[in-house]
C-alpha cells in the first residue's frame, strides 16, 4: 500500500470519526476532509471536481426549491386534516393514515422535509384530541425512512445510487423497491398501532371538534397551489419518463423547480433559495471529494478485493452481507458517507468477477435506508423529530426509541433478506 | 402574577377564553370576513418562530376559530391580537 493510500485512509477515518461523534457540524467536517485530500496532493483539484456528483446535488436542490414553495400553500396541512377527518377523528386510525401520508411524502420528497411538514400538524391534531403525540412521531420517523426507501428520489442513498449506476433508473427503483417497502411499512405501522393502541383513545366530543375543522381554509394561496401542483406533476411525470427521454433525474428536478419559479415570478426566488439546505449540499460535496481520495489511491479496490475474497465472489452471500452490514452500520452512523464509500466498492467487485451486481445494489439501498430506523441517530429525520419533540416538552429518548425501533428494523431486514433471496438469488 | 384585562369591538368579533388543561383556549368568531387577514397574520407570527406548540390554530366553518395557547405564550398572543387591531385595549392590573 502506498504512502498516499495510508494518508488517504488516515484523513478518511479522522473525518468519519468526527462525523460520528457530531462534535462539529458534519458539513464543516466533510468539507475539511475533502479539502485535506486536495491539499495533501492525494487528488488534484480537477480530479476532485470530476468526482463530485452534480446529478445528486441538482436533484436535491431542485426538489428543495419545489417543496419550499409548495409548503407555502398549506397543501400539507390540508391533506393531514382531510385524512384525519376521513377516519372520523379516531386516533388509532389517524396514526395509520399519518404514517401512510409520511411514507408517501418521503417517497417523493426529502425525509427531513417531510417530517418537518408533518410534525407541526401532528402536534396540532394530537393536541386537539388530547392524545400523546409520541406514538405518532415515532410512527412518522419510521414511516419516513421506509417511504424514502421506495423510490430513487426518496432518500439520499437512493439518489446517490441512481446517479452512480445508469441501470438504476426511477422506474427500476419503482419495480424493485416500492412494493417491498410498502409491505414493510404496513408490517411496521401495524405493529406500532398494536403497541400503542391503549394510548390512542379520546372522547367523542373531541372527535366531533376535529370533525368540524374546515380543512379547505388551510389552503392559503389557491393560485400558488395550482402552480405548485403543475410543477409537481411535471416533475413526477418527468421522473417516470426520464429514462425514455434520456435525461438525468437532476434535469427533471431542476426543470420542475425553475418551471415553478417561472410561474410564480421572482418574488419567490429569494425565499425558495433561502430554504435550500446548502449545508446538506456542501456535506455531499465534501464527501464526494473525501471518497475520491480512497478511490484514486486504490483503497476502495483493495476493500472490494478483500470482500470478494471473503465471500468467494458468491453473489448470494455478498448480497446478504451487504444488506446486513449496511443496516447495522446505518443504524449507528450516517448512511450517506457509508453509501458514498460502498458505491465504488461494489463497482470494483463487478470488475473483480462478481457477475450480477443488481442484488448487491438493492441490498445496499434497502440496508442503508431501512437501517436508519434502528436508532435515534440512524437518520436525519429521526434526529430532527426527536429534537423538535424534546423542545416541545415531549422527550423521545435514545433508549425509548431503540426499544421499539431496533426490533422493527431487524424485522424489516429479515423481510428484505427473504425478498432479496427469493427475487434475485434463486 | 398580574391579571390581564382586554377589550374588543363586539360588533366585529366575539372572543371567549376558557382553560383547556394547562393551556388557554380562545374561541373566536369573526363577524366581518375582512378580519380573517388580521387573524391569519397572528397565526403567521407564531408559525414563523421556531416553537411548534406555542399556539394551535384550528379553522372551523363560518368564520369560527379555535386557538389553543400555551400558558407561556398567553401574553404574546394577546399582544399579537392587539397588534393586528383585533383587540382595542389590553391592561395588566
Amino acid at each position: 500500500m502506498s504512502t498516499q493510500a495510508i494518508i488517504a485512509i488516515g484523513v478518511f477515518l479522522v473525518t468519519y470519526a468526527f462525523i460520528v461523534t457530531e462534535k462539529i457540524h458534519r458539513t464543516i467536517i466533510a468539507m475539511t476532509g475533502g479539502i485535506m485530500m486536495v491539499l495533501l496532493g492525494i487528488v488534484g483539484q480537477e480530479k476532485a471536481l470530476h468526482h463530485i456528483d452534480f446529478n445528486t446535488l441538482g436533484l436535491l436542490t431542485g426538489m428543495m426549491i419545489i417543496v419550499a414553495i409548495t409548503a407555502e400553500t398549506g397543501l400539507f396541512k390540508y391533506i393531514a386534516i382531510w385524512a384525519a377527518k376521513k377516519v372520523n377523528g379516531d386516533p388509532l386510525r389517524i396514526l395509520l393514515v399519518l404514517g401512510l401520508i409520511t411514507a408517501l411524502g418521503s417517497a417523493f420528497l426529502d425525509n427531513v422535509t417531510t417530517v418537518l411538514l408533518m410534525v407541526p400538524v401532528t402536534f396540532s391534531i394530537t393536541r386537539q384530541l388530547r392524545v400523546n403525540p409520541i406514538p405518532f412521531l415515532i410512527t412518522e420517523i419510521i414511516a419516513s425512512n421506509i417511504g424514502g426507501t421506495s423510490t430513487l428520489i426518496g432518500d439520499p442513498p437512493n439518489i446517490m445510487l441512481g446517479s452512480a449506476v445508469k441501470e438504476l433508473t426511477f422506474m427500476a427503483f419503482i419495480n424493485n423497491l416500492t412494493a417491498i417497502s410498502f409491505f414493510i411499512l404496513f408490517v411496521n405501522i401495524g405493529i406500532l398501532a398494536f403497541i400503542y393502541r391503549k394510548q390512542l383513545r379520546t372522547s367523542s366530543e373531541l372527535k366531533a371538534t376535529l370533525m368540524d375543522l374546515d380543512e379547505k381554509e388551510e389552503i392559503t394561496d389557491k393560485t400558488l397551489l395550482i402552480k405548485s401542483l403543475i410543477a409537481l406533476t411535471v416533475t413526477i411525470l418527468g421522473f417516470f419518463l426520464h429514462q425514455l427521454l434520456h435525461i438525468e433525474s437532476a434535469t427533471v428536478a431542476l426543470t420542475g423547480a425553475f418551471l415553478l419559479l417561472l410561474l410564480t415570478g421572482e418574488g419567490y426566488l429569494d425565499k425558495a433559495f433561502s430554504k435550500v439546505e446548502w449545508t446538506t449540499i456542501f456535506f455531499f460535496i465534501g464527501l464526494f471529494v473525501l471518497v475520491s481520495g480512497l478511490i484514486e489511491t486504490g483503497v476502495i479496490s483493495l476493500l472490494a478485493d478483500y470482500s470478494v475474497h471473503l465471500t468467494g465472489g458468491d453473489v448470494a452471500s455478498t448480497s446478504i452481507l451487504i444488506l446486513w452490514v449496511s443496516a447495522i452500520a446505518s443504524a449507528f452512523i450516517d448512511n450517506i458517507p457509508f453509501v458514498a464509500t460502498m458505491i465504488p466498492m461494489i463497482k470494483d467487485m463487478g470488475e473483480l468477477g462478481v457477475n450480477n451486481l443488481e442484488p448487491l445494489w438493492w441490498s445496499l439501498s434497502l440496508g442503508a435506508c431501512l437501517g436508519g430506523n434502528g436508532t435515534l441517530i440512524g437518520a436525519s429525520a429521526n434526529v430532527i423529530v426527536a429534537g423538535l419533540a424534546a423542545k416541545e416538552g415531549h422527550s423521545i429518548t435514545f433508549g425509548k426509541f431503540l426499544l421499539i425501533a431496533f426490533p422493527l428494523m431487524i424485522l424489516s431486514i429479515i423481510i428484505c433478506t427473504i425478498y432479496i433471496y427469493l427475487r434475485y438469488l434463486i | 402574577m398580574m391579571k390581564v384585562v382586554y377589550k374588543y369591538d363586539a360588533n366585529l368579533l366575539e372572543l371567549k377564553e376558557t382553560a383547556n388543561g394547562d393551556d388557554i383556549e380562545f374561541s373566536i368568531i369573526l363577524f366581518n370576513s375582512e378580519l380573517k387577514k388580521s387573524l391569519k397574520k397572528v397565526r403567521e407570527f407564531f408559525e414563523d418562530n421556531k416553537v411548534i406548540t406555542d399556539i394551535h390554530y384550528y379553522i372551523h366553518p363560518n368564520n369560527r376559530y379555535q386557538v389553543i395557547v400555551r400558558e407561556d405564550f398567553y401574553n404574546e398572543f394577546l399582544i399579537q391580537l392587539f397588534r393586528q387591531q383585533l383587540l382595542k385595549e389590553i391592561e395588566w392590573i
